[in-house]
């Protein structure tokens, strides 16, 4: 093969990117199956996924997961069939297998070892014997050879019965052969007996596509000759069907050859053909030896005839057909795709996102009627609609970070002795596929979390009066330029006042720190708060929520925690819908100016005297329409004092939307402008500030710091002290 | 010319598998993901072979042989079915609905080679 291995292992990495997509589906149908839904195509889709991943298993010589699936499918096959009934127990055993799968895969991706899988496959076996005894003789063998074609011919041929080969050789008179006696004591050892092969095509074997003159030609590669051909089953001409064959013919091969190159000639041969193949002396006394064709050239050219007839349709080009040209400008948009390399596609972004902040410069640098004259609006649009189509090529259904929290959920069952049930929605929302990969931690520490910490034991829900069984609802949905993700359990919810005590403990609060319910529920993704010492008596994972809230921050998402005392607890992860762009309102305090992203905001207030009104020394509210709002002065909050001394009157107050807390006035010196701008990290230079969500640069080439609204209102006083020490290291 | 084989599986490590050890035996590959797709590229390409998996969404590998097979054009394009079944009511399901061979997946480079010049040479 011409291919390198890296050629090789490229398409491996695909097989194995297809073996994660299977696996999903596979878990997905299982799941659906374990709820009740055993309809034809859940189950169809599981066997699919497998069979797929048996199929690329053998391709890459992956022995052990190629045997494992091997059998996993037999018993799926079984059951896509009707033979076996997907009971609950045989659907958690399909489950379990699911698990070896999972970790065959892993292993073969070199991440992990072999797992042990011999009682799983006992486990599958005993499906197999005990209902479904027709998938018996398949579940041995991991790769059987082709059976067919061996014992079909044979049972055809005796049907046909057979012709003595002198027959044949009479009838091709023409040729020169001489039928010989052969004395079978003067024959060297069998296997060197030459061979003899009667081939008489059927009429099927000439419908499908077959020419039995390539597989005489290639006989002929292997050294054989025609020595006879029988026609004498041809008929008149008048009779003459060219699409039928009627003519046996024999060849013969050397006896050096191995019988399975012979048989594998015929692999493809219909097999109520005739298909004899016998060493020479074995079953025949006479044929005619080699040295009396040896003047006869071997051609197959004339007796083929018929065959080549009928072939001959194929050779020649048909008229094409209207309904082609039709069938092709419907089929493009269908299903075409390519596959290209991540990294591409992030250069791409790059490039966007270069263009969409040029564009900004120019908008900044040309007055309105300037921007007109050159078409700037023109552009702004096409840049604005090539972003969101390179946007959209990074989208993922955030399904495939789903799709591994059932597994993980049997496996805290077990550990735990707790019972819950997983309900998710709202898979089929699309994430960028760099946020996608970066939640699946935080997503299982979350899940972790709920079933260690939030699911009571079954006994102690009983005693509380809820069902035995816990839920954890796991949703996806998304809202503005966010997607927001839930984990929800029904369980006794955070214990506030060992977390206060805990945080007093380790210095995080002071003791005497006026908190609010939400403030000592997200105390517990503080650093340096750890979960598992203090409300769980699971130990050993060492997972602090912090660092779930680190790694979501570090996307530029953000972590809330709702806990209702015995009724649950709710982890939020808010996410950017994309990495790179977004369209904000730019704002200036003081010397600095900030982005706020436009999605979170709702209106512009010019206070009138009065409207702001403060409630403590610490808080403000604003009067809008009846109701009042709280006010959060964002120079204070960031340090920045120029905003302190102004009053309300001299200042805007943009309200905004946030997840948690509704809305919320905001309180800036000015609004400059709204413009795209594109998002840089500052976690790559600095510590993640709560507060803000990154950096960008802005049209005239200064920084404008991009404002976390959510992070920003949930904060206090406290928190911003936090922050501005993160900023300082 | 070299011969040009058309091959319809869903998996395209498959797909690029057949791809490159056959491309390196000297055919030329057009590929199709699955049955619908398979028949449009048949009339499209107009393969000298078809190499078709049998498990496949929308359309499988038999019903797409049994199409391929009433389009009188291709009434003698040889089919090949490259599949992980083996089981013989599959084959003869796959030989009655037109197909000319089956081969076993998982497929030897040179065997596939061997097999395929036995029906398309």
């Amino acid at each position: 093969m011409s291919a390198g291995d890296d050629g090789l292992d490229e398409i491996q990495a695909i097989f194995f990117e297809e073996c994660a997509e299977g696996l999903a589906i596979a878990e997905e149908g299982l799941s659906a199956m374990a709820n009740g839904d055993v309809s034809a195509d859940v189950i169809a889709g599981v066997f699919r996924a497998v069979h797929s991943i048996k199929g690329g298993s053998g391709a890459f010589g992956h022995a052990a997961l190629l045997a494992f699936s091997h059998r996993f499918e037999n018993v799926l096959d079984e059951v896509r069939a009707g033979r076996i009934a997907p009971t609950p127990a045989v659907t958690k055993v399909m489950l379990g297998a699911f698990d070896i799968l999972s970790d065959h895969v892993a292993a073969a991706q070199g991440n992990s070892d072999a797992p042990a899988d011999e009682a799983m496959l006992e486990a599958l076996d005993a499906i197999l014997k005990g209902e479904g005894a027709a998938a018996e003789g398949g579940a041995a063998d991991p790769a059987p050879a082709p059976a067919v074609e061996d014992s079909a011919p044979v049972a055809e041929a005796d049907e046909f019965g057979f012709v003595p080969v002198a027959a044949g050789v009479e009838d091709f008179d023409p040729f020169g052969f001489e039928p010989v006696a052969i004395d079978l004591e003067d024959l060297s050892p069998a296997e060197q007996q030459p061979w003899t092969v009667r081939f008489g095509p059927s009429r099927a074997a000439l419908a499908n596509g077959s020419e039995p003159l390539f597989i005489v030609r290639e006989l002929e590669t292997m050294g054989g000759r025609i020595v006879a051909v029988d026609s004498s089953a041809l008929p008149g001409l008048r009779d003459l069907d060219p699409e039928d064959s009627y003519l046996v013919w024999t060849i013969e091969l050397p006896g050096t050859v191995d019988e399975q190159d012979i048989r594998e000639c015929f692999d493809f041969v219909s097999p109520d053909s005739v298909i004899d193949i016998a060493r020479a002396a074995a079953e025949v006394a006479e044929v005619a030896v080699e040295a009396a064709v040896a003047d006869a050239p071997p051609s197959p050219a004339a007796p083929i005839a018929p065959a080549a007839v009928a072939a001959a349709p194929a050779a020649t080009p048909a008229p094409r057909p209207a309904a082609t040209g039709e069938a092709r400008a419907a089929a493009e948009p269908a299903s075409q795709t390519i596959r290209v390399d991540l990294s591409k596609l992030d250069q791409l972004l790059n490039l966007v996102g270069e263009l969409v902040i040029h564009g900004s410069i120019l908008s900044d640098r040309l007055s309105p009627a300037d921007q007109e004259r050159v078409e700037l609006p023109e552009l702004s649009r096409l840049t604005r609609q090539i972003q969101d189509n390179v946007m959209s090529l990074r989208a993922q259904p955030i399904r495939q970070a789903f799709s591994r929290v059932p597994r993980m959920l049997r496996d805290l069952m077990a550990e735990t002795g707790k019972k819950v049930v997983l309900e998710t929605s709202g898979e089929t929302t699309e994430v960028d596929k760099g946020v996608l990969e970066k939640i699946g931690d935080p997503l299982t520490h979350m899940i972790r979390n709920a079933v260690d910490h939030g699911i009571e034991s079954p006994e102690e829900r009983i005693a509380a009066g809820k069902p035995a069984e816990g839920t954890i609802h796991l949703s996806a949905e998304q809202k503005g330029a966010r997607i927001i993700v839930r984990v929800a359990d029904d369980g006794r919810g955070i214990n506030r006042e060992r977390v206060r005590a805990k945080a007093v403990e380790k210095g995080i609060i002071s003791a005497d720190a006026q908190l609010s319910d939400e403030e000592i529920d997200s105390l517990i993704c503080a650093p340096g708060f750890s979960t598992a010492e203090t409300i769980s008596n699971i130990s050993g994972r060492g997972v602090g929520m912090d660092v779930v809230r680190s790694n979501v921050e570090a996307l530029g998402g953000r972590v809330e925690i709702h806990s209702t005392p015995g009724e649950g607890t709710t982890f939020i992860m808010a996410l950017p819908l994309t990495l790179a762009i977004l369209d904000g309102m730019i704002v200036r305090l003081g010397q600095q100016r900030f982005v706020l992203p436009l999605t979170n905001v709702i209106e512009t207030v010019q206070p009138e005297p009065g409207q702001v009104k403060p409630t403590s020394p610490n808080s403000e509210v604003i009067e809008l329409r009846g109701s009042y709002l709280p006010v959060k002065r964002v120079g204070q909050i960031f340090g920045i004092g120029a905003n302190d001394r102004r009053s309300p009157e001299e200042s805007l107050v943009i309200i905004v939307e946030s997840e948690a807390a509704g809305h919320v006035g905001l309180m800036v010196d000015t609004i400059e402008n709204r413009r795209e701008v594109v998002i840089k990290s500052l976690e790559d230079n600095l510590h993640p500030i709560r507060g803000l969500g990154g950096a960008t640069i802005l049209g005239d080439g200064t920084i404008g710091l991009i404002l976390d609204i959510d992070a920003l209102v949930a904060s206090t006083n406290h928190q911003s002290k936090y922050a501005m020490k993160g900023m300082a290291a | 010319m070299s011969k040009l084989i058309l091959t319809v599986d869903d998996s395209a490590s498959m797909r690029m598998l057949l791809k490159t050890s056959l491309t390196a035996q000297g055919f030329r590959i057009e590929g199709a993901n699955d049955g619908v797709h398979g028949l449009e590229r048949m009339h499209e390409v107009k393969p000298d072979l078809l190499i078709t998996d049998i498990n496949m969404p929308k359309m499988d590998g038999f019903e797409l042989i049994e199409a391929v097979r009433g389009v009188p054009e291709f009434r003698g394009t040889p089919i090949l079915v490259l599949s992980t079944e083996f089981s013989d009511e599959k084959k003869a399901r796959a030989r009655e609905a037109g197909a000319t061979g089956w081969i076993t997946k998982p497929f030897d480079a040179t065997k596939l080679g061997a097999a395929i010049r036995r029906v398309c040479p």
